[in-house]
């Protein structure tokens, strides 16, 4: 039933694609994406390249993607397994937000992490104490996976 | 400073005069002024004065003494006194030498060995007054004063150059206190006491007569133990070394493992008629002028055998330096207080109540305060870890049964004290009306500095201890015992005001049950009614208290106990980690991994320790009894409160209820609510028992009356009903059913309300307002499902959720949730078990895993085992929603097909087809299934049986057409062929699944035949769905344009305006008139064309395929 609605994001994003990310069906299953977003340049996460997996589940768009890194990124928000803790993807998601939206906001939380609401409270911790120290770490981690 | 300088006064030396004058002043000397007394003075007595005329005639009557004839004036009548055989005069001179042992002659005191001590100085000043008494001089009752003043003023130490004073001196005991000599006396006088009472009926004149002359050596005896005990130094007592003096030296008296001296003549067993005495003389009274003392001499004392407790470290598990035990001690006090007089005086010791004082911060006052330092022993952790350590050192080690049985003896014995403490306080309390005043006081203040407590997160050093709080908390239930009774038959007497009437409990900034602040603030402001209510009863003020401490102490021993099982888990997890983790064996690190292994199995272990030492008072089923009892009255009082009728329980309560909440019920502290709730989640799961040994008449009550009424505002409150329900409904030794199970079967409010009731509890918990309400709510879900379970096959239960479902707008929210949970759970469990099967399959290929790093191998395990964690809890959760999805949609059909359900629904089975029996169902394959409690035929048993019930009807239908994602007749086949093959369905069923997929190839033909007629406007598409509107309606407040039944569906998990959060009331959307004409007319235009051009269309089709030939 959502697939009228998938297709036209699909089209949206083809005809006015979002600087720094792109995304689109990964073989011929619509309801299976993957994206790409490009590091922030004014983040330590600049020059990398992250790819992403979207799920859209049967009730979408009245409950949320599911949105994960395959990418390994060191950040406050996103664990090892590349969820991400993002409201929009939880009790703040409405349906009128698409995958772009979405896309652009994982792009803002790249370069400003809530260290508030954290999913890693080690990195959060180093992000609110060590500032420096996190920027390298995270730099090291995009060297290291993304590029 | 030069000694012989005169100095002025010091305030002892002045306050110590004062007691003397007072005492002479108080001297009991009705018939007679007294004979002058001289100022107590170290120095030779003064120079002979001129004999003064004799003041008064003195008695003398015929004896066998051998004093020369008396004068004979006064005899009493012979005939009239055949009993008392000596003269008044005889009888006199003997008892005043007896009791006191004095005399003033100094033969007699020569004969007896000058054990009896002679008193030349008074015997002096009396001859240089009276000349013409007769010699020698026989002793009289009316000197006792001087005769006590003179004794007690001599003193082994201070020797004297009167040759006839040496050997008086020199034979006075080397060791007797001034107290000590005075008890001798005290308890002389007592057998002369009841030698006289024997003859009680001889000559009443004769009788009083003499009683007179005791009652005034008594007085002055117990005046005098008074003044000494209070202040030793009113008399020379340099020759005493060894010896506490002051009010310690009663302490040999009360604590019986503390020698007594051989100088005592008291014993124990004349303590309690020795402090009546003393209470009688130093309380307040008209014969006392008003002024009392007591406190001056139980004060020192009960703070003195406080501090021991403190300062030694004694605990009551026997631990602590010194001979005394806690028992001794406090049994001291408890002992002292059993006389009235004490209880009376108790409160009026300067530090009874510290809280006053700025300085004396909440974890002070159980060491400064009176009776602090006995309120504050326990087993707890906190204060006492050499309990647990003693008691429970090991507990793995230990073994269950040993853990026990310490926690048993630990029991028994924190039983025993606070018995013993809360008999301490109820003496007090029923010393009079002050004194009760006190001891709720002392409540009010130790609980008003620890508000604290009932926060989330309190620092231990800025509140009581545990220990301390718990005590209270228990000697409280003890007071409420007496209404607590099984009728609750002085329900009536709690003040249903008191919060209004009464400054005792602060509650201004505590969350109320259904109101703001400001209301709240408005209301306690305003004055109560006129006439001003009266004072709270001691009901009201004990029920009340008792609801506090049961706030600020249980309530937060239940977050202490929890926070260490937490920190047990934490090390757990820890060392599992290590243990599994097998790369450090046999490497140089191994020393270090094993000490580290150590340290957190050693930590681990006392927490454990200490997590059992909090359960010995925390899971004592007698305190845990009397909560509960507690409990039942609390919820019975609420449901009063809110009873249209006001006469529940006497007249039980019935449903369903006014809408409006009652007013006295809105200003109440919400906290009562949630502290019962928080007690019986925590009892449920931990002693169950307790409850099933209680009546579950109010328990039931309650929740359903709060669960089905607006009454009560917090959702998460109603979650934590539905938890204890199920908690209680578990199987117990003894009773599979819990006992709550038959309960919920049978009692004639739930048979009627428990349905209504769950479902409402399922929506509303969707929203707590918590930061975990996402995964909250699946726990609380998960529990309403087992209790749907449990009672399905109850008809009267079933029924009543039919009649539920005919308020078809709350039940479809009801039933959108159900889908939307059961949706996500298996969604994401079958995503859990792709990546398990994914790790798995890549683990079983040994060459390329081993191959691989360390850290990354590492890293897949931990992965794997949070997919683990996530589909067994998914599986759980998710199986259980969809098997009461599978009973209320044949239940209940209507709801299931609404617009705003189905096409979800049928999307969502369609997946979980696809999933376990599409052609990659085999992803899923996972070792281990029941591990997960993964049951794939059961799970497609039940998506089947779905199917089946709603296959029948054309709305489901369409739905199951209209899926563009996984409905397919490859897929239906396939679904057929296995479910045969495993017979899970039966053929009669299965063809019920054939004509389903007919009928939807019917609906899809002709729907492609509608899409194919070209592009439909923007404007008609739903801008969410990008379907065709065939309901358009306007948002209020976004003024989007959007089909009726898409935002329905999103309305029904989310009451916003999508398109801008705005919150969105159903009846504020209006129908969009205007663009339904339109889209109705074009669709009526595109199947007139369908209909009139099937022709044109065919023709068309083979203009194609003739222009692609041309083409070719």
């Amino acid at each position: 039933m959502a697939l009228k609605r998938i297709n036209k994001e699909l089209l949206d994003l083809g005809r006015d694609p979002p600087s720094s990310c792109s995304a689109g069906p990964t073989g011929d299953n619509m309801f299976q994406w993957q994206a790409t977003i490009m590091g922030p340049g004014d983040s330590p996460y600049s020059g990398g390249v992250f790819f992403l997996t979207i799920t859209f589940p049967t009730d979408y768009p009245f409950k949320p993607p599911k949105v994960a890194f395959t990418t390994k990124i060191y950040h406050p928000n996103i664990n090892a397994n590349g969820s991400i803790c993002l409201d929009i993807l939880r009790e703040q998601w409405s349906p009128a937000l698409t995958i772009s939206k979405v896309l652009l906001s994982i792009c803002s939380m790249l370069t400003d992490p809530n260290p508030d609401d954290p999913l890693v409270p080690e990195i959060a911790n180093l992000y609110k104490t060590d500032r420096p120290r996190y920027e390298s770490t995270a730099r090291e981690w995009t060297r290291k996976y993304a590029m | 400073m030069d000694p012989n300088e005169p100095t002025p006064l010091s305030d002892q030396e002045k306050i110590r005069l004062k007691r003397i004058a007072k005492l002479q002043q108080q001297a009991p000397s009705p018939s007679s002024s007294p004979a002058p007394v001289p100022a107590p003075k170290p120095t030779p007595p003064p120079a002979p004065k001129p004999a003064p005329a004799p003041k008064q005639p003195v008695a003398s009557t015929s004896s066998a003494s051998p004093a020369p004839a008396p004068r004979g004036i006064n005899i009493v009548p012979a005939g009239t006194t055949p009993r008392f055989a000596e003269s008044f005069e005889a009888w006199q001179d003997a008892v005043v030498g007896r009791i006191l042992n004095v005399t003033l002659d100094r033969d007699a005191a020569e004969a007896s060995g000058w054990s009896v001590t002679y008193l030349k100085e008074v015997a002096d000043e009396i001859r240089t007054e009276e000349p013409s008494l007769p010699t020698p001089l026989k002793l009289n009752s009316e000197w006792t004063d001087r005769l006590l003043l003179a004794r007690l003023s001599l003193s082994p130490a201070n020797m004297t150059d009167d040759p006839e004073l040496i050997t008086v001196v020199a034979s006075l005991p080397a060791d007797l206190t001034a107290f000590e000599y005075l008890g001798g006396a005290w308890k002389r006088e007592r057998a002369e006491r009841y030698k006289l009472s024997l003859k009680k009926n001889a000559d009443a004149t004769e009788y009083h007569k003499r009683l007179e002359a005791l009652n005034q050596i008594k007085a002055l005896l117990v005046s005098y133990i008074g003044l000494v005990l209070t202040d030793p130094s009113m008399f020379p007592q340099d020759h005493i070394s060894n010896k506490t003096l002051g009010p310690m030296e009663l302490e040999p008296l009360l604590i019986t493992s503390t020698p007594l001296p051989p100088s005592s003549a008291l014993s124990s067993t004349d303590l309690p008629s020795l402090l009546q005495d003393l209470a009688a003389r130093f309380s307040p009274s008209a014969a006392n002028d008003f002024e009392g003392g007591l406190e001056d001499i139980v004060g020192p004392l009960i703070n003195a055998l406080g501090m021991r407790l403190v300062t030694n470290r004694i605990d009551i598990g026997g631990g602590g330096q010194g001979g005394t035990g806690w028992r001794e001690i406090v049994g001291a006090v408890q002992s002292l207080l059993e006389v009235k007089g004490v209880a009376v005086m108790a409160p009026e010791v300067k530090n009874w109540d510290v809280s006053t004082n700025p300085r004396a911060t909440a974890p002070a006052l159980e060491l400064a305060s009176l009776l602090g330092p006995f309120l504050r022993l326990t087993t707890f952790p906190d204060t006492f870890p050499e309990i647990a350590k003693a008691y429970l050192p090991d507990p793995t080690a230990m073994g269950r049964g040993n853990v026990e049985s310490a926690s048993a003896s630990l029991r028994g014995t924190l039983g025993g004290l606070q018995a013993i403490l809360f008999q301490m306080l109820n003496n007090v309390v029923r010393a009079g009306p002050k004194p009760r005043e006190a001891v709720l006081s002392y409540f009010g203040n130790v609980l008003k500095a620890n508000s604290k407590r009932a926060a989330m997160r309190v620092d231990p050093n800025t509140v009581s201890s545990e220990g301390f709080i718990i005590n209270l908390h228990s000697i409280l239930l003890s007071f409420a015992q007496p209404f607590m009774d099984a009728q609750f038959s002085k329900i009536d007497k709690i003040d249903p005001l008191f919060y209004k009437v009464s400054q005792r409990i602060n509650i201004a900034e505590e969350t109320k049950m259904s109101a703001t602040q400001t209301e709240s603030d408005e209301y306690y402001a305003r004055p109560a009614d006129a006439p001003a209510p009266p004072a709270p009863n001691f009901i009201s003020e004990i029920f009340f208290l008792c609801c506090s401490y049961l706030h600020i102490g249980i309530m937060h021993t239940i977050k202490e106990h929890k926070g260490y099982r937490q920190s047990i888990r934490h090390e757990e997890r820890q060392i599992a980690d290590i243990e599994a983790d097998s790369t450090w064996r046999g490497t140089p690190g191994e020393a270090a991994a094993q000490a580290q292994l150590d340290r957190l199995k050693a930590r681990k272990e006392k927490w454990n320790s200490h997590v059992h030492a909090i359960e010995v008072q925390l899971l004592d089923p007698e305190y845990l009894t009397r909560c509960v009892g507690f409990v039942n009255l609390v919820m019975a009082w609420l449901v009063r409160m809110v009873d249209p009728n006001k006469q529940h329980p006497q007249t039980r309560v019935s449903l369903p209820m006014p809408e409006e909440t009652p007013e006295v019920f809105r200003f109440l502290p919400e906290y009562l609510i949630e502290d019962i709730t928080e007690f019986l989640s925590f009892t449920s799961k931990y002693a169950p028992q307790v409850l099933a040994d209680n009546s579950q008449d109010e328990l039931i009550t309650f929740m359903l009356v709060f669960l089905s009424t607006p009454y009560m505002k917090n959702p998460y409150l109603k979650g934590q009903f539905v938890e204890i329900m199920y908690y209680l409904s578990q199987p117990m030794p003894r009773n599979p059913r819990g006992c709550l199970g038959d309960v919920l079967n049978f009692h004639p409010l739930a048979l009627k309300n428990l349905m209504p009731s769950l479902v409402h509890a399922y929506v509303q918990i969707e929203i707590t307002g918590s930061h975990t309400q996402f995964y909250d709510k699946f726990n609380i879900r998960y529990y309403i499902t087992q209790i749907f379970k449990m009672v399905w096959s109850n008809p009267s239960h079933r029924e009543a959720l039919r009649l539920e479902s005919l308020h078809l707008d709350r039940y479809v929210r009801f039933v959108n949730l159900l889908m939307n949970d059961t949706t996500y759970l298996l969604d994401d469990a079958l995503m859990h078990l792709g990546k398990i099967s994914e790790i798995q399959r890549a683990m079983d290929d040994k060459a390329a895993w081993e191959s691989r790093p360390a850290t990354e191998r590492q890293e897949q395990e931990k992965l794997l085992r949070d997919h683990e964690g996530g589909a067994r809890s998914d599986l759980d959760f998710g199986t259980e929603s969809l098997r009461l999805l599978k009973r209320f949609a044949g239940e209940t059909k209507e709801p299931f097909l609404t617009r705003e359900i189905v096409d979800r629904l049928a999307a969502m089975l369609d997946m979980n087809l696809v999933m376990l029996a599409g052609p990659r169902c085999q992803d899923l394959k996972v070792r281990d299934m029941e591990k997960y409690k993964f049951r794939p035929k059961e799970l497609l048993s039940d998506v089947l049986g779905i199917f089946l019930e709603l296959a029948p009807r054309v709305e489901f239908q369409e739905a199951v057409a209209k899926d563009g994602r996984s409905y397919s007749r490859d897929l239906f086949e396939r679904v057929q062929r296995i479910a045969r093959k495993t017979s899970i369905r039966t053929d009669d069923e299965l063809e019920g699944i054939k004509v389903l997929v007919e009928k939807v190839e019917a609906i899809k033909a002709a729907e492609e035949e509608d899409d194919a007629m070209g592009e439909v406007p923007d404007e008609f598409l739903d801008p969410l769905t990008y379907d065709i509107m065939r309901d358009p309606v306007l948002l209020p407040s976004s003024k989007t344009i959007i089909d009726r039944s898409t935002i329905k569906q999103h309305y029904l998990s989310d009451a916003t305006d999508p398109f801008n959060r705005v919150p969105l009331k159903w009846e504020d959307i209006t129908d969009a008139v205007e663009i339904k004409a339109q889209i109705d007319a074009f669709l009526a235009e595109r199947k007139a064309k369908r209909t009139g051009g099937a022709a044109a269309v065919a023709a068309a089709e083979a203009a194609g395929d003739d222009a692609m030939k041309v083409d070719e």
